[in-house]
């Protein structure tokens, strides 16, 4: 038992055999890969079709009803194969030759004959007209210059396509694709005699266009425009290959700060000087996420999500260099599947992310200070802390007042607490810090202030405030903040240090500016904070505008 | 080898001439020709004429009529244009020409 299926040729209905139709299909298609730039092309096949039509009638007038594949290998011995007939096709088009001679471009392949790996090398030296041997050699010295070159040869070995035909091998060397040369290629050799015949039929051909077919030149209107059409085309492949380097250049540039972002697992986080920065997708993850699991995930989404338009932005530029209209439908279709998945992957875990700020918890604790006997309240830093000066740390990762520094190959997670001065609602110095956190629930988050280490001491006259407060242990990041608020009685004064001023937010309501007040002795008035004066007169007056 | 590519060369050359001569006979049917060409042991398979007679027609030496078949589609018959006819003439001569040059350099 077969299954048939119905064709129709020149109009005429035949049930053949599956693998019959497969090998008339084959064999039509092929003669039609033959005639791909022959004048004529539609009404050869058609004839050729209808002859068809008719041997297969002639086929079935014995009482078959069904084509079989014998009967279709029995009509292509009688029509010949599509070598045969492509071959006549060139031999008696001698002029439409030598115009595609001159329309002849190159193209990249990768050539399977001569290769090493993938025959990348050679197919790039076949297009420059160069020895494999010096792309090769240039391939290993990139290697142990740059490791990425090796990426670059995978990448291309994936989008140059491999030279399979030999109309691709020819393609690839640059020698102008027809029959003749094909069979040149094969053969190696040129017969003489059909050279003369040619001419002689040649002359013979020119003597009666000019008779009696009187072709008109080309006018200079058809020139000019000619000319434009030219200088147009030219234009618009350069753009096109300018456009496909700047696709190349960027998404390379991408393509390795991507892969170091997810490579680099130092303790350094955030190296911005210059403007260059390197980013650790790892560490970040870490400080949001909390199971291994999560950040595995997040990982692969991201790869998906962000390294697939790199991966085909570099593949088009190369498509735009080259000139390949190619297009494969499976390489679309694959990578935006991986894509979606990937932005998939990336909204689950975002989700995540924002679940686990969702709730908020803030924690106040007040401090009665010891008033200190002349009425001037005095805020120091304590010296005597690891990080001296946060602004000397150049690999520092910044996510709002939050901070990580890397000191020794040991990270410290550290924020900037906000200092608030504010008038005291009775006659005592006060000192009041709030704690908060944010976590999936107000009892994380409560718990997360708990690990949250700051330190205020009073001295004598003076308080030693931390510059920073520290995340102990490997706790995440949920926006841990901390806010001092100093409350000083009014009339009495405070004394703020340049390197505590730096903690005072310079938008605040009070007091002008965090310069203005550093280094120097404030009093508050029923109007916020003045600059104390030792002439109490001066002092009222001031109170007074 | 050699020698049989310089046939196979050497019978394309003329295979226009001997269309041109088929068709000046009489109006042909492709097979028909196919038929004539193949007892002068000149062709091997038919599709070789198709884009032969395709390419002479659309260059204005032959043009064609549909005859209705009774088995399978209309068939074209080709018949000589006046001016395939004057390149048969001049490729007649060209080939005698040439025949003369060749015989009187072999016989020599």
């Amino acid at each position: 038992m077969k299954k048939t299926v119905n064709i129709n040729i020149s109009g005429i209905i035949f049930h053949i055999d599956e693998d019959a139709y497969d090998r008339l299909n084959h064999y039509l298609s092929t003669i039609k890969s033959y005639f791909t730039n022959a004048e004529g092309r539609d009404e050869i096949i058609t004839d050729i079709e209808s002859r068809i039509s008719e041997l297969l009638q002639e086929k079935l007038d014995g009482g078959k009803q069904v084509i079989s594949i014998a009967d279709i290998d029995e009509i292509i011995t009688v029509m010949g194969e599509p070598e045969q007939i492509g071959a006549e096709n060139t031999n008696n088009t001698h002029k439409e030759q030598s115009e595609s001679e001159f329309k002849q471009k190159k193209r990249l392949y990768r050539d399977p004959d001569n290769k090493v790996l993938g025959g990348v090398c050679s197919g790039i030296a076949s297009y420059f007209n160069t020895d494999p041997i010096w792309i090769r050699i240039a391939f290993v010295v990139a290697l142990f210059l740059i490791g990425s070159s090796i990426l670059i040869y995978i990448l291309l070995w994936m989008i140059i396509p491999k030279a399979i035909t030999t109309a691709e091998k020819l393609e690839m060397k640059g020698e102008p694709i027809n029959i003749s040369n094909i069979e040149k290629s094969i053969k190696e050799e040129i017969d003489g005699l059909k050279k003369n015949f040619h001419n002689l039929k040649e002359e013979a051909k020119e003597t009666y266009a000019k008779n009696f077919r009187k072709q008109q030149p080309p006018t200079a209107a058809e020139k000019v425009a000619d000319f434009f059409l030219l200088i147009g085309k030219y234009l618009i492949r350069s753009i096109l290959i300018f456009l496909g380097l700047i696709f190349i250049i960027i998404g390379i540039f991408l393509i390795i700060g991507f892969i170091t972002s997810l490579l680099n697992t130092n303790d350094l986080v955030w190296v911005s000087s210059m403007g260059v920065s390197s980013f650790s997708i790892p560490i970040f993850l870490r400080l949001l996420l909390s199971s291994p699991q999560q950040i595995t995930l997040a990982i692969i989404g991201l790869i998906l999500f962000v390294g697939i338009p790199l991966i085909m932005l570099i593949y088009n530029g190369i498509k735009l260099i080259f000139g390949y209209t190619y297009k494969k439908r499976i390489i679309g279709v694959s990578s935006f599947t991986l894509w979606f998945a990937g932005l998939i992957i990336c909204l689950v875990v975002s989700v995540t992310i924002l679940k686990s700020f969702a709730q908020r918890a803030t924690i106040s604790k007040k401090t009665e200070l010891i008033q200190p006997k002349n009425n001037m309240l005095k805020v120091y830093i304590n010296p005597k802390t690891i990080i001296d000066s946060i602004s000397e740390y150049e690999n520092k990762f910044e996510i709002g007042q939050w901070n990580m520094i890397s000191i020794n190959n040991e990270t410290f997670r550290f924020g900037l607490p906000d200092l608030k001065i504010v008038s005291s609602e009775n006659n005592f110095y006060q000192l009041q810090i709030n704690y908060s956190s944010k976590g999936s629930s107000k009892e994380e988050a409560t718990n997360r202030i708990q690990k949250i280490e700051y330190n205020a001491l009073q001295n004598d006259t003076s308080l030693v405030l931390d510059p920073y407060y520290i995340l102990k242990g490997n706790e995440k990041w949920r926006n841990q903040n901390i806010k001092i608020i100093i409350k000083v009685p009014l009339w009495k004064t405070i004394y703020i240090s340049p390197e505590a001023s730096r903690l005072l937010k310079s938008n605040n309501d009070n007091y002008e500016t965090m310069k203005d007040l550093a280094g120097k002795q404030w009093i508050m008035t029923e109007n916020g904070l003045k600059e104390y004066m030792a002439n109490p007169l001066q002092n009222a007056l001031d109170t007074l505008k | 080898m050699n020698n049989e590519n310089l046939q196979i060369q050497m019978r394309k050359g003329v295979l226009e001439l001997c269309i041109l001569s088929i068709l000046a006979k009489k109006d042909s049917y492709v097979p028909d020709i196919i038929e004539q060409l193949k007892e002068a042991k000149l062709i091997v398979v038919e599709g070789t004429l198709y884009p032969l007679m395709t390419r002479l027609k659309n260059e204005g030496f032959l043009s064609y009529n549909w005859v209705e078949s009774r088995s399978g589609p209309p068939r074209k018959y080709y018949k000589l244009t006046p001016l395939g006819k004057i390149l048969l003439k001049d490729q007649k001569k060209s080939w005698d020409d040439l025949i003369e040059s060749v015989n009187m350099i072999i016989q020599k």
